[in-house]
C-alpha cells in the first residue's frame, strides 16, 4: 500500500476516532476501496503516483467521510440506546421502590453499571443515557415528597449513571484508541 | 452531480446497482457512475455508510470475500431488499411521470 494511501487511512481513523466511530469494517473496507481505485486508474494509463491522488481525491476529504459515517451510526444506534436507557431505568426504579427494597448500594450499582454499559456503546451522547437511566428514581421521589432536601438528594443518585456513562465513554475512547493503532 | 441532491435517493440507487449480482463497494461506484453516464459522481467514502445503514435495515447484506489476497467486503439484496426496491422503483416512476407531464407540458 502507498504512502498517501497509508496516510489517507490514518487520518480517516483518526478523525472516526475523535467522534467515537472507529470501526474496523468501514477502514478495511476504505483500503480496499482504494487499492482497487488505484489499479483502475493505472488501468487507464495513470502512473502510480497521480492513481494514488486520485483515488484519495474521490473517496473525499477524510474529515468530511468521517463525520458522515459517525452521524448515520450514530442516528440508528441513538434510539437503540436511548430506548434502552429508559427501559433499564425504570427497571431499576420499579425495583428501587418496591416496599421491602432497601439495598441504596445495589441500586447505585445497577445504576453505575448499566450506565457504563450504555456509554461503552454509544460514546458520543453518555449524558444522554446517564439521564435516561437516572431520571426515574429522583422523579418519583421528588413527585412524592417534592423538598429541597429531595431534589438535592436526586441530583446526588444522578451522579452515579452519569459517572458509569462516562466512565463507559472512556473506555471505549481508549479501545478505539489502542485497536486503531494495532492496525495500523 | 452534488451529494446532497442524490442524498434522497441514494438508497434506491444502490439497491438497484446491486439487484442484479452481488458487488463490492468499488464496483458499486463503478456501475453508479457508468448507468448515470458520469453524473453520479459522488465522494465514494459517503456510500459506505450508506451501504451499512440498508444493512442494519435488512435490505442488503455482506460478507468479506478473497481474491488474489485482497480482502472485499461483498453485498447483496436481501429478499427484502428486492421487495423495497420494486416499490421505490414504482414511486419513482409515478414521480417522474408526474414531472414530465408538467415540465414537459411547459412553454
Amino acid at each position: 500500500m502507498s504512502a498517501e494511501i497509508d496516510r489517507y487511512v490514518e487520518r480517516l481513523t483518526a478523525e472516526l476516532r475523535k467522534r467515537g466511530a472507529a470501526e474496523t469494517r468501514f477502514v478495511e473496507e476504505t483500503r480496499g476501496h482504494l487499492a482497487d481505485a488505484v489499479e483502475a486508474a493505472q488501468r487507464r494509463g495513470l502512473a502510480a503516483e497521480d492513481a494514488e491522488h486520485e483515488a484519495v481525491e474521490r473517496y473525499g476529504d477524510a474529515r468530511t467521510v468521517a463525520a458522515h459515517f459517525a452521524a448515520e451510526k450514530d442516528r440508528t444506534l441513538h434510539w437503540i440506546l436511548l430506548g434502552a436507557a429508559v427501559a433499564l431505568g425504570l427497571a431499576i426504579a420499579w425495583v428501587d421502590a418496591r416496599p421491602h427494597w432497601d439495598d441504596a448500594g445495589i441500586t447505585a450499582g445497577m445504576l453505575l453499571l448499566s450506565a457504563g454499559f450504555l456509554g461503552l456503546m454509544g460514546p458520543r451522547r453518555p449524558w444522554l443515557w446517564a439521564l435516561g437511566i437516572g431520571v426515574w428514581i429522583p422523579l418519583r421521589i421528588v413527585v412524592h415528597a417534592p423538598s429541597m432536601g429531595n431534589v438535592l438528594g436526586g441530583l446526588a443518585i444522578l451522579a452515579f449513571p452519569m459517572a458509569g456513562a462516562f466512565a463507559g465513554m472512556a473506555v471505549r475512547r481508549v479501545t478505539d484508541h489502542a485497536s486503531s493503532i494495532s492496525r495500523l | 452531480m452534488q451529494g446532497e441532491a442524490l442524498k434522497g435517493h441514494l438508497d434506491l440507487l444502490l439497491l438497484a446497482a446491486l439487484e442484479g449480482r452481488p458487488a463490492h463497494g468499488y464496483a458499486v461506484v463503478e456501475t453508479l457512475r457508468r448507468r448515470s453516464a458520469g453524473t453520479f459522481d459522488l465522494p465514494e467514502g459517503t456510500l459506505y455508510p450508506a451501504l451499512h445503514r440498508l444493512e442494519g435495515a435488512g435490505l442488503v447484506s455482506s460478507r468479506w470475500t478473497e481474491d488474489s489476497g485482497r480482502r472485499r467486503r461483498v453485498y447483496q439484496v436481501t429478499a427484502q431488499g428486492r421487495k423495497r426496491l420494486a416499490k421505490r422503483q414504482a414511486e419513482w416512476q409515478s414521480f417522474a411521470d408526474a414531472v414530465n407531464g408538467v415540465v414537459g407540458g411547459m412553454g
